[in-house]
């Protein structure tokens, strides 16, 4: 029996420590489909600001390449504390990371040097795992340790840096900070409320908890937690565009009925077709949303939008990240709350948007598909298929 | 008496928009009073009258089914006016 395909949510957030311009955390996450390989790396550098970023980033993206690379272990950790700047203040190298690597058939390997220790959380509880200790001639004062696991769906791996373990540390209130006891007990109570909690979610949640536990809620140490989380894939559908020969808008109806999974539709024309095919009611809003049309309400979907214009905010926001209440902003939510993402672009192109008097943002609405659906595989590891009808 | 209400549909799609479909938002609101239990104002999401191309241009605004072209909240409230004006011209905008 051919058993369900696995997804790999994986999210990460990091908060900058107060009164710093920059975070001295860094995250890397990589997605190599071919291998069905995910990569992710968690890295704290020595001190805070500028310095620190630069130390956690090097980190982050030397291990991440190394370890994609599958040289051996020790030497390409042993290159990475070579290769590090050493601080002038405290005459060392030094910046702490875990990294993730896992194939989708569940073989996982876990390296760790400095961080606090990952959670494995297993059916909401914590599962201890084989973990070995890695010692280095020249540098004795760090051991690295490898843990290797095999995953199955629903599990989770959390990681972060010490300002979430050490948050509230010295505080009147939490002496020894929340610690990451503190922490396996709060993810696990959150897991048990709802155990489908999304990767996003969870991550927002505990960088939210352990602000709670710092005096005046303002990070004293830079803050990052990353959630790795298997699960059957959320799927979604955006269709948009009439399709190219009205003989197929029978078709395209019959698509929308027939997906298993959320739906989007984007574009006046398009949720007319559907309307007119299924004898469905669009009811449309009057007041536009930041700068775009409004949403309608139509039977079976999850939201129906503008197509172009808002499809082009959609670009930009997903490029340059944030949310400004618009349709685009809640497209992006539906997107980012679900793993494979289904595009059905009908390929008719409506003269009048040509009219060069129109702003250029009215552009082909397969540029823009091909252009959103690089973002979304590239940063934020979706799956994306397109069909162009 | 007029027994049925003037529909008012206005274009919600993308060329209305760029065009200013945006200054019928709160039209509803700015109708007189006494007219409000006559006229019904809805958005549509397309009305699909700019790829026809034959009704003068966007934004564009239905009245009792007829297209009104290049739509101002002032040209649509005068041709409600002149409806009004008549007893039996609700249908025939």
């Amino acid at each position: 029996m051919m058993s369900a395909p696995i997804f790999v949510e994986v999210e990460w957030l990091s908060r900058m420590k107060d009164r710093q311009g920059i975070c001295g955390d860094s995250v890397i996450a990589s997605k190599y489909s071919q291998q069905q390989r995910n990569i992710v790396v968690l890295s704290d550098g020595l001190g805070s600001g500028v310095k620190a970023a630069i130390l956690s980033k090097m980190t982050a993206t030397m291990a991440e390449k190394f370890i994609a690379s599958e040289i051996e272990l020790p030497k390409a950790l042993g290159v990475m504390m070579d290769a590090l700047p050493v601080c002038l203040e405290r005459k060392i190298s030094y910046a702490t990371y875990t990294i993730i690597d896992s194939t989708l058939n569940g073989e996982t390997r876990v390296v760790e040097m400095g961080n606090p220790s990952f959670i494995f959380i297993r059916d909401g509880q914590e599962v201890e795992c084989d973990t070995r200790e890695l010692k280095f001639e020249e540098w004795q004062n760090r051991s690295i340790k490898i843990s290797r696991f095999k995953t199955r769906p629903g599990d989770r791996i959390i990681m972060f840096s010490d300002g979430i373990t050490q948050a509230g540390l010295g505080s009147e209130e939490h002496k020894l900070g929340w610690r990451r006891k503190g922490c396996v007990e709060f993810v696990k109570d959150q897991l048990a409320e709802n155990p489908e909690l999304s990767a996003r979610v969870l991550v927002n949640r505990v960088i939210k908890q352990a602000l709670r536990y710092e005096p005046g809620n303002l990070p004293h140490d830079d803050m990052s937690c990353a959630v790795v989380y298997y699960r059957r894939p959320r799927k979604l559908m955006i269709m948009t565009g009439p399709p190219f020969r009205e003989s197929q808008d029978s078709y395209w109806a019959s698509k929308y009925t027939g997906y298993q999974g959320s739906k989007i539709v984007c574009g006046g024309t398009t949720s007319n077709i559907l309307a007119r095919e299924l004898k469905l009611d669009i009811k449309t809003e009057l007041r536009s949303r930041a700068g775009l049309p409004a949403v309608s309400v139509m039977k079976g979907a999850d939201l129906v939008t503008e197509g172009i214009l808002t499809l082009t905010r959609v670009c930009s926001l997903l490029e340059r990240g944030g949310e400004d209440g618009s349709p685009a902003s809640e497209m992006i939510e539906h997107i980012k709350n679900h793993d494979i993402i289904d595009f059905c672009v009908g390929t008719k192109v409506n003269e009048a948007h040509q009219d060069p008097t129109l702003p250029a943002d009215l552009d082909i609405r397969r540029n823009i598909i091909k252009k959103i659906a690089e973002i979304l595989e590239n940063k934020y590891l979706k799956e994306v298929r397109i069909e162009y009808i | 008496m007029h027994n049925k209400k003037i529909q008012i549909e206005i274009c919600a799609g993308t060329t209305c928009f760029v065009l200013g479909s945006v200054q019928f938002e709160s039209f509803e609101e700015s109708l007189p009073a006494e007219w409000k239990d006559f006229v019904e104002v809805t958005a549509s999401r397309c009305l699909g009258l700019c790829r026809k191309g034959k009704f003068s241009g966007a934004p564009y605004v239905r009245i009792n089914s007829v297209p009104i072209g290049n739509a101002t909240p002032e040209k649509v409230m005068e041709v409600i006016a002149e409806m009004l004006d008549l007893p039996e011209g609700l249908n025939d905008a």
